[in-house]
Order: structure tokens, then C-alpha cells, then sequence
């Protein structure tokens, strides 16, 4: 469960509106590698993972994507408040407008619709884990795009405190990834079986270990997932 | 900048090293450096969203005291004056 916190993770407080600017922000809520997806593919992903330091990390980097979902729609709101119709058509920000008025609705900075398709959870610790740590990558350089395009200070202090925490979760998923890596059993082919999955694979890696069997590990692990029970368990 | 602005703004710094302190002990919770850095900062954390929230209101709903209703009263988040 989650527990809503009255405050902002970082403060926003902008003084002028510039609607042509929230055009491009709002990807950071509803775009292909938004705070929206971010969170909806860390939160997701949990479920399947092996190890309780990825999902703790993968729990609480989710966590903190919406509070950087409601920094993104903060800025929005705040950069379209007070806004002429005029000033509205100047912007472009007239097919938004039409469409929502100056409410905050999750889509890219081209108008496409939030969508789920924009994230994946693979059930593999390793899949998963490489999306994500690209996933961080790639708003970290969405977040870098935005600063070219801006020019108020008042947003550009806020996007920049959102491109280091991106850095930050890339630097805790390279922790995750390492750790995985560790934990598996064969660390010369960690690819050996998925341990959300191949319930088997485990306990197998260990009997083997102790009882050798004559075959690889791999066939060995195989056998046992189809036949619960090779030779050396 | 407002006084409750200011006294937010101590609160936000703290929470902010509790999260980071709490993602660096997700990869690493046996360092005992972190943890300590954690408790010491979870102290902080604590004194100062008391202070606050004695003088402007809760910060989460379950810290709502007295005879009013005070969670739902303005400013929200988002709200803020530029």
C-alpha cells in the first residue's frame, strides 16, 4: 500500500506561465520514457524477481517515480495557469487545450496518449533489469533535451534535480544487476535458468554441486524441471 | 520566501537524505556507515516534520490532531505561488 506524503519531493514554484514549454514537460508524465511508465514498469517488474535487495530497490525507485510524476504535473499546472486563449493559440498549445482545457492528463509531447506499451516486464531478472537500467538512461536524456528547450530558470533548477535522481536509480540498478549476477549459481553462465521460473533450478544447483551427477548443470536443471528428479537429486 | 515555505523546505531536505540513504541500503544493507547516516537522519526527519506540522497542518492524513479536519485544507503540493 502507499501512503500520500502533502508535499512535493523537490519544490515548484514557477512564476511564468509559458504553455509552449509544458507542450514539451508533459512527456516526463504520459511520453515514452516518462515517470508514469517508469514507476508502472519498476512496481510491476517486483513480482518476479528473486532477490530481496532488487526488490526492495525496484520498490522504492517505483515509489519515488510518482513523486516525480507529481513534480511533472506541478510544472505542467503551474506553467499553464493563468493563460489567455490567446496566448493558448500563440503557444500551440491549442489541440491540448481543445481536448483537456488546462487539466493535466498523461500524454507525450507530440499528443500520444499514455500507454502501457511503453514499458515491458520480461519475468527474467536480467531482461528486466537492462530495461530498466536504459530505461533510466533514456530520461536522463529526455531530461537533457528539456533543458535545451528551456530557458526560465525557475524550471530548469527542478529538471535538473530530476536528471540527477535519474543517474542516481541508474547507479542503484547497476547495484541490482551486480547483485543478481552474483547470486546465480554459475557465475560463467548466469543465463543457466530463471530463477522466477525455474523453480527447480536452485535446489538442483546446489544437489549438483554436492552429488555430481555426470551431466551439465544445465541438462541437469532441465531434467529436473521436466521429470522432478534427475540422478544427482 | 513564507515561513512555512521555509519550514517545508527543511522537511523536504531531510526526507530527501532518508530516500537516498534508503535506495543506497537496498544494495548494500550491511554497511553500517549508511544505516547510522539513516538513523541520524530519520531523527532529523522526524523533529522537523513535527515542528511542522504542529504549526501548519499534517503532512499525511493520519496526522491530523485537534477538532478540525485540517488535511484537506489548502495549500495542496502543486499550489504553490510563484
Amino acid at each position: 500500500m502507499w501512503i500520500y506524503d502533502k508535499k512535493l519531493e523537490y519544490p515548484v514554484k514557477i512564476k511564468n506561465p509559458n504553455a509552449k514549454l509544458a507542450k514539451a514537460i508533459i512527456t516526463q508524465l504520459g511520453g515514452p520514457d516518462g515517470e508514469l511508465g517508469a514507476s508502472l514498469r519498476y512496481l510491476n517488474q517486483r513480482y518476479s524477481m528473486p532477490y530481496n535487495e532488487v526488490i526492495g530497490i525496484l520498490t522504492d525507485i517505483g515509489t519515488e517515480e510518482l513523486a516525480h510524476m507529481e513534480i511533472i504535473a506541478a510544472l505542467v499546472h503551474q506553467l499553464t495557469r493563468n493563460l489567455s486563449v490567446d496566448e493558448i493559440k500563440k503557444a500551440g498549445f491549442d489541440a491540448y487545450f481543445v481536448d483537456h482545457t488546462t487539466g493535466v492528463y498523461p500524454v507525450s509531447a507530440a499528443g500520444v496518449p499514455y500507454t502501457a506499451a511503453y514499458f515491458a516486464v520480461k519475468g527474467d531478472v536480467f531482461a528486466d533489469l537492462n530495461e530498466d537500467l536504459a530505461a533510466e538512461q533514456k530520461a536522463r536524456v529526455t531530461y537533457d533535451n528539456i533543458l535545451r528547450l528551456s530557458d526560465d530558470p525557475d524550471v530548469c533548477d527542478v529538471i535538473k534535480f530530476l536528471r540527477a535522481r535519474e543517474i542516481v536509480h541508474y547507479q542503484r540498478f547497476g547495484d541490482a544487476l551486480r547483485i543478481s549476477q552474483d547470486k546465480a549459481c554459475d557465475k560463467k553462465n548466469f543465463y543457466m535458468y530463471n530463477p522466477a521460473f525455474d523453480k527447480a533450478g536452485l535446489d538442483c544447483c546446489k544437489d549438483h554441486k554436492n552429488n555430481d551427477c555426470g551431466k551439465s548443470i544445465l541438462d541437469c536443471c532441465r531434467d529436473n524441471n521436466k521429470n522432478n528428479g534427475c540422478g544427482c537429486r | 520566501m513564507k515561513d512555512r515555505e521555509k519550514m517545508l523546505k527543511k522537511v523536504q531536505i531531510a526526507d530527501f537524505e532518508l530516500i537516498e540513504a534508503n535506495l543506497y541500503l537496498d544494495a548494500y544493507p550491511y554497511c553500517q556507515k549508511a544505516l547510522e547516516y539513516f538513523y541520524t537522519a530519520k531523527d532529523r526527519a522526524d523533529y522537523l516534520r513535527k515542528e511542522y506540522e504542529e504549526k501548519f497542518g499534517p503532512l499525511t492524513a493520519n496526522a491530523n490532531q485537534g477538532c478540525d479536519w485540517k488535511w484537506i485544507d489548502s495549500p495542496w503540493p502543486w499550489e504553490c505561488e510563484g
